[in-house]
């Protein structure tokens, strides 16, 4: 990337970050609504502390799954409706400075407050101390498969009518082996010790394949989006 | 007042533009050579609109051609890089920050440097009798004045080729003079404009109705 290219995204989420500190606290929900998941879910399942345990990785990445997709669905609508992407679209040379700022932006405001929030549900989850922060690990390690999902499927539906839950729906399939690969990674480094078990390598493979294919793919939809 | 440093020449033909496959735009035909302005006149829904998001590159052709031409280079289908500066009918400012915010951002993305950043942002803002509200949230500002601050954008961009919708839409008659001035000081460094409008720009211009 040129200079200007990451000038432009600096400018982009430094906008977005003081706009969402500015507008009442938009920003919190993701992380309210992951806890709020966990603790209703705990509830759910009762108070035997082998159940708890044992539903806990599920829990964990089920809530994070759900806090994303549900919180990133507006995030290109302000643009796309003030006219700010149809502007961006039209007087810059490409859309990919405009999209990491996004990504990074979710990255920040959702994605890492729910990594330092896991070791507190996992905690209230029953699980051992000593995997706590291996747990919480393979959570960071997985959660850029989800946001990345999460983006895509914004971009796809940016513009469209009810397009929050549409996105959810379209990215229900792309969140199948993360969550998949995401728990058994949790639950065999619990049960065996081994943090870098093949499942944790395949999570951190959909990680990456998320990284290569989102950002095209997106930016042609928001491109597709404005016609 | 210096000269753009690339002159650009644009030449659409036959241009024809489909919404949801319906016909909405057929054989315009569009010539601006540096230092003229193109306005075009139309009902609403005739397709002013259309057209500038077909130069911007958001539409497809549904038939005709559009030629860029920098200088006495080659003529090219696309828009020469970083070439075009946009005003929608809604002025892209953030509620939640100040008319010098939402300026930064979008100094930022035209590649000014850092150091003149001030400097460039106070001429355009005093330029544009926004000058007093530098530090006002947008989201306080009426539609004039936002309005306004799209202008101060339009002048800090630098950019040769302006499309313009509406630019003068929700401005009093003291600011439409001022934006006239802005543009016909933009046409007088050999820059482009398209405008869709529905009173006069008030700069010499080529008029074309659509529909």
């Amino acid at each position: 990337m040129t200079g200007t290219a990451l000038t432009f995204t600096r400018a982009t989420l430094v906008r977005d970050l003081a706009i969402s500190v500015r507008s009442g606290g938009g920003w919190f929900y993701a992380i309210l609504f992951f806890v709020v998941f966990a603790a209703l879910a705990g509830i759910a399942i009762g108070p035997e502390l082998p159940a708890l345990a044992s539903a806990a990785p599920a829990i964990n990445w089920l809530a994070a799954a759900f806090a994303i997709q549900l919180t990133v669905t507006d995030v290109f609508e302000d643009d796309f409706r003030d006219g700010s992407l149809a502007i961006i679209a039209a007087e810059q040379t490409s859309l990919f400075p405009y999209f990491f700022a996004k990504v990074i932006f979710v990255g920040l405001i959702v994605a890492t407050p729910m990594i330092l929030a896991s070791p507190v549900i996992l905690t209230m989850f029953g699980i051992s101390p000593v995997h706590i922060m291996g747990a919480a690990t393979l959570l960071a390690i997985g959660i850029p498969s989800l946001v990345l999902t999460a983006v895509f499927a914004a971009a796809l539906t940016a513009g469209l009518r009810a397009g929050g839950l549409l996105a959810v729906v379209i990215a229900a399939p792309f969140l199948a082996p993360p969550l998949i690969f995401g728990v058994l990674s949790i639950e065999t480094y619990i049960a065996n010790g081994i943090f870098w078990s093949p499942e944790t390598f395949v999570l951190a493979a959909l990680s990456l394949f998320m990284a290569v294919m989102a950002p095209p793919f997106s930016v042609i939809a928001l491109r597709l989006g404005l016609e | 007042m210096t000269s753009y440093s690339r002159q650009i020449t644009l030449q659409a033909r036959n241009l024809g533009c489909d919404r949801s496959g319906v016909p909405i735009v057929r054989g315009v035909n569009i010539d601006v050579a540096p230092g003229e302005a193109v306005q075009l006149f139309g009902v609403n829904g005739s397709g002013k609109t259309s057209l500038l998001n077909l130069f911007a590159g958001h539409y497809r052709l549904a038939e005709g051609q559009i030629g860029w031409r920098i200088g006495d280079e080659e003529w090219e289908t696309i828009s020469p890089l970083n070439s075009v500066l946009y005003i929608t009918h809604t002025p892209p400012m953030k509620s939640a920050l100040t008319s010098l915010e939402n300026l930064r951002f979008w100094t930022h993305s035209y590649g000014v440097p850092k150091a003149n950043f001030e400097d460039t942002a106070y001429g355009a803002l005093d330029r544009v009798g926004m000058m007093g509200h530098a530090m006002t949230r947008t989201g306080k500002l009426s539609a004039g004045q936002k309005r306004r601050l799209d202008i101060a954008r339009a002048i800090i961009a630098g950019r040769e080729v302006w499309l313009l919708d509406e630019p003068s839409a929700a401005i009093d008659s003291e600011g439409a003079e001022m934006v006239a001035a802005i543009i016909s000081e933009h046409l007088g460094k050999g820059g482009i404009a398209i405008a869709a409008t529905h009173d006069t720009l008030g700069v010499a211009s080529k008029k074309l109705v659509i529909g």
